[in-house]
């Protein structure tokens, strides 16, 4: 099943609304082994809700399995960038912590 | 009572702030007098940092230290007083517009206070259709741009006692920036300033060296659990490196600006050390065409 950010949140800019695209994920991770996410009609996101809806998911799996589990759809040009931007950053952070 | 006038300089606009902060600072250092009164006579130029600034200032002198502040030399004949009144700068801080009819111009966002509650869905319902349809571009092309001030707005939030700040825009369409046509968004707070907060957790450094801390990717003072330090980085990054635009940041005794060079990167300087900004003002200015160069509104998936 897509995941519909438009249908769950009103925008993508705050902590809070980060954190129910997360709970929609995990769940659909939990049942299905994997996530389609649509980000039709939305045009923006800021870091503040990507930490929460996909930051977070790096506490449950590498960034390896987020990339082949997790597909970003429908996305534009920046929400797609600060998504990778994002993880990216916190992905090497993590391995140069554990290193 | 004791009183004291602040003579408002005749360009208030970026760093000449910093001559009204140095005015206070001396007025305040042997005791908050009863009374400020701002003379305006000598105002002929005023931009939306110097806007926001100002309103900040007074408001800080009359909630936060309980003086009085009084507004004089408000000659409606001159350009400058009558921006203000149309910025509804004078409705807020005297009550009424000094002329009934004044309102603010197609190119002006006016004076605005904030509640970071109703925050973003203003930027989304009225802020933002308000810059496409002034620069006559898409919604979709001023994503990048409403992500910075959203970012501005959670910034706010994280870090402010009053969960209110400000905000004021102009488009001016013969900007005298090198780039020609500009935008330029003042946005405030009133919350502890980003050298207090920074030295939360560096206890050393200098209010100029904490604001650089600030936007440096990864810095995070940790004042909430999901605080990652990314949001101000992104904004240097999407509208200095990207945008080619200029950001000013005033907070505590340091102004610092953050533009890019000629060789393409983005470059800090200290512009002062010796003023005072209660709580954080950021000054953004971006030249006008920078939605068509961003080109946002391809939507697609997301390829790692």
């Amino acid at each position: 099943m897509v995941i519909s950010v438009r249908h769950i949140v009103a925008g993508c800019d705050t902590n809070d609304e980060g954190a129910q695209i997360y709970s929609a994920i995990a769940s659909n991770l939990r049942v299905g082994g994997s996530a389609i996410v649509s980000f039709a009609g939305i045009q923006n996101a800021t870091s503040s809700f990507v930490n929460s809806a996909f930051v977070e998911l790096l506490n449950d799996m590498s960034l390896d399995d987020i990339k082949k589990q997790v597909r970003i759809v429908d996305a534009s040009r920046q929400i797609r960038e600060i998504i990778k931007r994002r993880l990216t950053a916190e992905a090497e952070k993590a391995s140069l912590q554990v290193a | 009572m004791t009183r004291e006038v602040i003579h408002i300089p005749s360009q208030l606009k970026g760093l000449t702030l910093a001559r009204v902060v140095a005015q206070l600072d001396e007025t305040t250092a042997g005791g908050m007098p009863d009374e400020f009164v701002f003379d305006f006579s000598g105002l002929r130029f005023i931009r939306p940092a110097g806007i926001v600034f100002l309103s900040n200032v007074m408001q800080w002198l009359s909630d936060a230290k309980g003086a009085r502040v009084q507004l004089v030399g408000l000659d409606t004949s001159r350009d400058a007083i009558r921006f203000l009144d149309n910025s509804l700068f004078f409705e807020q801080h005297c009550g009424s517009k000094l002329n009934p009819e004044s309102t603010p111009r197609p190119t002006t966002w006016p004076l605005t206070r904030v509640d970071m509650q109703q925050s973003h869905a203003l930027l989304q319902m009225r802020m933002v259709p308000w810059a496409a349809d002034t620069l006559g571009c898409e919604a979709g092309n001023l994503a990048s741009y409403k992500t910075c001030i959203s970012e501005l707005f959670n910034n706010i939030v994280d870090h402010t006692r009053l969960d209110i700040g400000g905000i004021a825009a102009q488009y001016f369409p013969n900007g005298d920036f090198p780039f020609g046509d500009c935008i330029e968004v003042g946005v405030a707070d009133f919350g502890l300033g980003i050298p207090a907060t920074v030295r939360k957790v560096e206890p050393d450094v200098t209010d100029a060296e904490a604001i650089k801390l600030a936007f440096k990717e990864g810095f995070s003072s940790k004042s909430t659990p999901r605080n990652r330090g990314a949001g101000l980085p992104l904004l240097i990054d999407y509208l200095v490196g990207a945008a080619g635009g200029h950001v000013t940041v005033f907070s505590g005794n340091a102004i610092v600006e953050f533009r890019r060079g000629p060789d393409g990167r983005i470059a800090s300087r200290v512009s002062s050390q010796d003023s005072f900004t209660p709580g954080t003002l950021i000054e953004i200015t971006v030249p006008a065409n920078f939605a068509s160069q961003v080109g946002d509104d391809d939507e697609g998936e997301l390829e790692w």
